[in-house]
């Protein structure tokens, strides 16, 4: 009896399937990714890629049942550390170090994304399509999110602005009893006001401490205080009560911004804050 | 009296040296990478003689050559400086709590590292963070050096009080810096405060290799001069020996050492203050066995801290610093809770 198998003819043809089907199995086998940014991490899970996230960074959120590794802070990651998890796509903001770690790793053909942190609603849309593209997803879906978030954010800021001048708006960091911060120019804060459509009474750059006073002075129609927890308002003019003589606080207009939502610029999460506040301004 | 029993050097060399070549393999074999052991070693053996022999794919190799080998390296020699350093300064200043940040230049450093990352634009910081904690060293050794000084000679107080006064101006300098600081600067800042390895480049290991060599070959001449100077000043001036120029080569000799030093790797603490007590426990005071046992152990337990610094919390890192103050400190408590009777 002849085995069919070792006729040449079905020799070769076996040959071609195998060697077919392997390749078909390294095209769809799943992407390791590493996201050192928060905001990528966001995108990341949102386009449904929580499963193949293999590490993440210190400021990274990640629901559960996504367990990847923590790789440490972005500016400090470990060139070996992260060669370990194998990962074939590192997605991160444009600070990412130190330098040898990123050589080393692209030496082992890991492919880098890096962003910019995003400031407004059309550089968070230009870092989702840099992702989607990377990964060969489509970013519509997520895209048309953002803009309709856009669109109602532009849609209620239009409707107050008709019975209102543009605000004039303060945003604090609330550090629990250590005083506060004030956001200046180029800060997330500052994107987050001009994203409401409002002024920033800061007239510097970066975060700076600020006294209750000099608030005071500023009459901002509009006091954001970010902290981790709901209370900062509350806590806020307990220590200083002199800040509810400001406009804000005659309008009941001081108001508490989840700062994890602020930690990667104009963030998916970011943006869902902002519809929120708009909600709590045309009140 | 209590007899502290102390070790003859031929008896403690081999076994330390034997001990620093395993360590070094060790430390070329582990990491957060599973690389196979033997393969490893092969593939050093591979890069110095050209060989093909390892079985290690490009990228692994890489790991050993470009991450493992050189951060190796680098925390052997470092240590080796810091040690070294402490231990001279221990000996001149006939003072046990010296290390080689009182003479400010630690301080200096940090200072200097500080108005880089917060003051310079981000591009040029690669190269200036590492220059201006250089430089900050020097100036500020100089400094107490030029306050101590005076007609009839260096006074030792002056330059300890001056070394405390100008780390706790430059303390205030640091503080009102991360005041000013924007958030990734002020993290920046920090990490650096605490030392890293990670960032070992060909530049780094070739200075660090010629300053270990000249410090260690001048170090290593003097060793009378600081057993002498074991006896008191005067003692050692009657010896024949000229103690103001040495002082003030031992102390620029420290300054541009523990400069170095520090700007590749930040600030590392600890192993310049335990490192000598640890090897005069072991072996007395003597200076010619002192300090290169101290640039062995000290080299050794550096490169210790590193391999814990990169495995404990992988796939992240921690600071070397972190390590060496962490585990360093208790270490250091219960051997003079051991030696207290000793020490009195």
């Amino acid at each position: 009896m002849k085995f069919i198998a070792f006729q040449k003819p079905y020799w070769i043809l076996l040959v071609l399937i195998t060697s077919l089907m392997s390749m078909v199995a390294n095209a769809i086998e799943p992407p390791r990714i590493v996201s050192t940014d928060a905001g990528a991490t966001e995108i990341l899970l949102a386009l449904g890629q929580g499963a193949n996230l293999v590490g993440v960074d210190v400021t990274s959120k990640v629901p559960k049942p996504f367990t990847p590794e923590v790789v440490g802070y972005h500016r400090n990651l470990s060139a070996e550390g992260l060669m370990s998890l194998r990962p074939s796509n590192v997605f991160g903001s444009e600070h990412i170090g130190p330098k040898e770690a990123i050589t080393a790793l692209k030496r082992a053909n890991t492919s880098f994304l890096l962003l910019p942190s995003a400031k407004t609603p059309a550089g968070l849309i230009e870092n989702i399509e840099g992702i989607a593209s990377a990964l060969a997803l489509s970013p519509n879906t997520l895209v048309n999110q953002v803009n309709q978030r856009s669109e109602l954010l532009n849609k209620t800021l239009t409707e107050i602005t008709q019975h209102q001048n543009q605000s004039k708006i303060v945003f604090l960091l609330y550090l629990q009893g250590r005083g506060m911060q004030q956001a200046g120019e180029g800060t997330t804060g500052d994107a987050l006001i001009k994203l409401l459509n409002g002024k920033n009474l800061a007239e510097f750059k970066n975060y700076r401490a600020v006294a209750p006073e000099a608030l005071l002075s500023m009459q901002p129609d509009v006091i954001l205080v970010a902290s981790e927890s709901d209370y900062a308002p509350n806590d806020l003019l307990k220590q200083h009560p002199v800040l509810s003589h400001t406009p804000a606080g005659k309008q009941s207009k001081i108001l508490y911004v989840d700062a994890r939502s602020l930690v990667s610029g104009i963030s998916l999460s970011a943006m869902d804050e902002a519809v929120r506040l708009t909600g709590e301004l045309s009140k | 009296m209590v007899v502290v029993k102390r070790w003859a050097t031929e008896v403690l060399t081999p076994p330390l040296v034997i001990g620093l070549v395993l360590l070094v393999a060790l430390s070329i074999t582990t990491g957060p990478m599973d690389l196979p052991v033997f393969p490893s070693l092969v593939a050093v053996w591979d890069g110095v003689w050209g060989s093909g022999l390892s079985s290690l794919q490009e990228y692994e190799y890489a790991v050993v050559w470009d991450l493992r080998l050189p951060r190796t390296l680098l925390a052997l020699m470092v240590g080796a400086i810091l040690a070294q350093c402490g231990a001279v300064m221990q000996g001149m200043f006939r003072n046990p709590l010296a290390d080689p940040g009182i003479i400010g230049v630690s301080s200096g450093a940090a200072l200097g590292a500080a108005i880089a990352i917060v003051l310079l634009p981000v591009a040029v910081q690669g190269v200036a963070t590492p220059l201006a904690a250089f430089v900050g060293g020097l100036l500020t050794t100089l400094f107490v050096y030029s306050l101590a000084r005076s007609g009839s000679g260096t006074s030792v107080v002056v330059l300890l009080l001056a070394g405390v006064a100008i780390t706790a101006f430059s303390t205030a300098m640091i503080g009102l810096l991360t005041y000013l600081a924007s958030d990734t600067a002020l993290r920046d800042l920090s990490l650096w405060q605490m030392g890293s390895f990670a960032a070992a480049s060909a530049t780094d290991l070739i200075l660090v290799l010629i300053t270990v060599v000249v410090i260690g070959t001048f170090f290593q001449r003097k060793a009378n001069a600081l057993n002498a100077l074991l006896l008191g000043e005067s003692e050692a001036r009657h010896l024949g020996i000229d103690v103001e120029t040495f002082k003030r080569q031992a102390i620029v000799l420290t300054a541009v050492g523990v400069g170095i030093a520090v700007s590749v790797s930040g600030i590392i603490g600890f192993v310049g203050l335990v490192v000598p007590h640890l090897v005069r426990m072991l072996v007395g005071p003597d200076h010619r066995v002192l300090l290169p046992l101290s640039g062995l152990i000290g080299g050794g337990l550096l490169l210790l801290a590193d391999m814990g610094a990169r495995t404990w919390m992988a796939p992240s890192e921690m600071p070397v610093g972190l390590v060496t103050a962490g585990l360093g400190a208790p270490f250091f408590m219960v051997l003079l809770f051991q030696r207290r009777k000793s020490l009195i």
